[in-house]
């Protein structure tokens, strides 16, 4: 199916380059740039805002806070990445098809799950949000699941092709041996795709970081929540102290996903 | 001559034991064609237990599909097939099926992120509960009886190594290991050594006939080497074009026949 795209490669991205290119143009000239993107005070305000990024509030009040509201959003993250398993992992595992043999029943597997994958990514955390605080109020529990729901159809359709795409002759052997699918599935295909579904699945829970933050900018607490206070209030300094408490966070679980991804990788199972 | 594998007595193997009167394989007019492709003619043979055959023949004399049909890998186009008696046909791909044969293959096959040791436990999946297979990827059941098929293909010491990690030859040995934890009563291979060096491949082979003569395993190989088909094989018969062209014990066995199965393209009229 890739034949098609290699022949009229030349002329058809041509076109659609020039189609890309014309609804940048005309997206440009679609942004209102004249109703004060760069307002008057704009130019002072970045100024300040540079400067700040060198002198961040460090009183012991500040930090404590910072502190607080890191581990608050990582228990956010943390939470919402947990429902994201729940609901990623056994659809995940139903939408690759691998567990059943029968033509029919696998399509029929992949469908159903594909689907519930697909209706839950399809509507953005913001959303999901903005959807359960209507029916929660504020509370932690609407920003767990704003995040998880979301979080879950990503992973579920991540996984199920890194389970569909592992190499079939292991899998055969296993077959030859006796083995059911059921057994194929958790000594040969799992083990095979697990590096890259853990991988993946780090990489998810950063995203879930900045989201959380992002989450707690309509009002579910943590960092987030403190950057935007912090801006209200014009306070750069501050503003940057809990930003570097962000960016320290996402680093620490960048350090912690490498260790254990190499651990995967080296010690045998 | 016949003794059992010394890992595990499966109840089929042990049943059949007494009655060597049934051939191991029982190949009666069996051939596979593609489109208008005689992939094998229709050939009969009778392979007995405790025998090791080679299939000697150039590339595309059908070797993989004959092993294949044998295997229970491959349905044939026409006639039938027959394992220690059961017609392969009827028999339940899965555990039934494993307890019969079991075959290794040219291209490696293991699980390469897996253990040497669970690689070769793996020839056990088809007795293992689900729940003690999901047990042994964590904590490896029946470790001795790995351990010990380890130790026969001389590799026990990469027991904890990935098998990613491992030389072509080691793998092919973790492979025949596997074969021997399944413990089929008939061992396939095709052409398990023809991606090893020479001396690693003629290690590899000796090890896997003489594990199958042990245990007292029926063997067929398709084997790239005559020398090392006249070494360790009791039987071989040579392959051309689909067909059948010699079936003899090895001594048997002379250097124009296999100097014409190899060489005289073209020249050789049915
Ligand atoms: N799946 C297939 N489809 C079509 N033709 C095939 C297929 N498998 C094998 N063949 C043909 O059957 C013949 C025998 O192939 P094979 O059994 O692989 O020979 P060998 O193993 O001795 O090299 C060859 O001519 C090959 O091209
Ligand atoms: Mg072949």
């Amino acid at each position: 199916m890739n034949d098609r795209a290699h022949e009229g490669s030349l002329g058809g991205r041509g076109a659609l380059t020039a189609i890309l290119l014309i609804a940048f143009a005309v997206s440009l000239v679609g942004v209102g740039w004249e109703d004060g993107l760069l307002n008057s005070g704009g130019l002072r305000a970045v100024g300040q805002i540079v400067a700040a990024a060198i002198q961040p509030q460090l009183t012991l009040d500040v930090l404590s806070i910072g502190a607080r509201s890191t581990w608050t959003t990582l228990a956010y993250a943390w939470a919402g990445m947990t429902v994201a398993l729940v609901i990623g992992l056994p659809l995940g595992i139903i939408g690759s098809g691998t567990l059943v043999r029968s033509p029919w029943a696998r399509r029929w597997n992949i469908s159903f799950a594909r689907f519930a994958l697909a209706v839950f990514r399809a509507i953005h955390e913001l959303v999901w949000a903005w959807l359960f605080v209507a029916a929660l109020g504020l509370s932690p529990m609407a920003g767990v699941l704003a995040l998880g729901l979301p979080y879950g159809g990503i992973l579920g359709r991540i996984y199920a092709e890194l389970l569909q795409d592992v190499p079939d002759a292991p899998l055969r052997a296993l077959r030859g041996a006796g083995a059911s699918e059921w057994r194929v599935f958790w000594f040969g295909r799992l083990p095979m795709a697990l590096p890259d579904m853990l991988s993946y699945t780090f990489y998810r829970l950063e995203c879930g970081i900045r989201s959380a933050a992002i989450l707690s900018f309509v009002g579910l607490g943590g960092l987030g929540h403190n950057i935007h206070i912090s801006l209200q209030d014009i306070d750069y300094s501050r503003m940057w102290t809990f930003v570097y408490f962000l960016i320290a966070l996402v680093l620490v679980v960048d350090l912690w996903s490498s260790l254990v991804r190499r651990r995967v990788a080296i010690e045998q199972g | 001559m016949k003794t059992t594998s010394p890992s595990k007595i499966s109840p089929a193997t042990s049943a059949s034991s007494p009655n060597s009167s049934r051939p191991a394989i029982l190949i009666d007019g069996a051939g596979k064609t593609y489109g208008d492709v005689e992939a094998v003619r229709p050939i009969s043979l009778t392979i007995e237990p405790g025998e090791t055959v080679a299939l000697l023949g150039p590339s595309g004399s059908g070797k993989t599909t004959l092993l294949s049909m044998m295997a229970g890998e491959l349905e044939p186009s026409q006639g039938s097939i027959h394992l220690r008696g059961k017609n392969l046909a009827d028999l339940h791909p899965g555990r039934e099926l494993s307890r019969e044969v079991g075959m290794i293959h040219q291209q490696y096959d293991l699980v390469p992120n897996l253990s040497s040791l669970q690689n070769v436990l793996a020839g056990r999946l088809g007795d293992w509960g689900l729940l003690k297979s999901v047990i042994s990827l964590v904590w490896p059941q029946d470790r001795q009886v790995g351990l010990t098929a380890l130790e026969q293909v001389g590799v026990v010491d990469r027991a904890r190594v990935r098998a990613g990690f491992l030389s072509g030859g080691e793998q092919q040995r973790i492979a025949v290991a596997r074969l021997l934890v399944q413990d089929p009563a008939i061992i396939i291979a095709d052409e398990p050594v023809s991606s090893l060096d020479p001396a690693r491949a003629e290690e590899v082979m000796g090890i896997l006939s003489e594990s199958a003569r042990q245990a007292g395993k029926t063997l067929v190989a398709s084997v790239h080497s005559t020398d090392v088909a006249r070494t360790y094989f009791g039987r071989l018969i040579g392959l051309r074009n689909g067909g059948r062209e010699f079936d003899l014990p090895s001594h048997l066995v002379t250097d124009d026949q296999l100097d014409a199965l190899y060489t005289l393209e073209g020249l050789q009229d049915e």
